[in-house]
């Protein structure tokens, strides 16, 4: 823990957290650190996949799903970035807002992008989880209800890959 | 109504504390593990808490 100006996220391992759910059929990023990336340090000896479930269950609530969706070095880290949903009924006063649109971060043949917003990163998440919703029967089974299926359908799917 | 200083800290999500000594260091060590899955000690909280510039409220605020 350090607090040069304020304390940030260290650790060589990191989580980057999009919480995401439907308003209406609208998607929106929400949060305890408000409608922004929720970042988090990893250690051993837990999972990451475990430790973002037991954060989240502890901070937010129970969650519909988590999934890591890409990774990159950012921060003097490796940060791993999930996609986390959950239930409306979770959001309660945390700050949250609509999702845009964005271009997606394009790597070189041989080298990472050099520079990548998190809105960069939350499109490509959504991406990944539009996948995942056609693909994996767990996720499509978690996602049947509501709209999930139609509001996702824009975000052309891809797979997991590395970012940066 | 106490004299005693009032310390600010910040982090890096947004989250902010005003308080004394004793109310700044648990709410930061707080946040910082419940939220952030870091751990920290008293010494490194104060080492690095400024003085608040408003004497509005002593509660730490979130």
């Amino acid at each position: 823990m350090s607090f040069p100006d304020g304390f940030k996220i260290e650790g060589p391992v990191q989580a980057e957290i999009f919480v995401v759910w439907l308003n209406g059929d609208a998607l929106e990023l929400t949060g305890p650190c408000g409608a922004a990336p929720w970042l988090i340090e990893l250690g051993e000896p837990e999972h990451p996949v475990a430790a973002v479930e037991r954060i989240v269950r502890d901070v937010v609530g129970p969650p519909v799903l988590v999934h890591s969706t890409s990774w990159r070095r950012d921060n003097d880290a490796v940060v791993l970035s999930f996609v986390v949903v959950i239930d409306a009924s979770l959001v309660g006063d945390m700050a949250s807002m609509p999702i845009a649109r964005s271009e997606l971060a394009r790597s070189e043949a041989t080298a990472a992008p050099t520079d990548i917003a998190y809105q960069q990163v939350l499109e490509h998440g959504l991406r990944h989880l539009a996948w995942l919703a056609t693909d994996d029967p767990a996720v499509r089974d978690e996602l049947s209800s509501g709209p999930w299926q139609r509001v996702l359908a824009p975000y052309i799917p891809e797979p997991f890959r590395a970012l940066g | 109504m106490s004299n005693e200083q009032l310390l600010h800290v910040g982090c890096v999500c947004g989250w902010e504390a005003v308080g004394t000594e004793d109310e700044i260091v648990p709410a930061v060590l707080d946040h910082g593990e419940r939220i952030h899955n870091m751990r920290g000690t008293r010494e490194q909280v104060l080492a690095n808490a400024k003085p608040a510039e408003q004497p509005a409220s002593a509660e730490p605020s979130e």
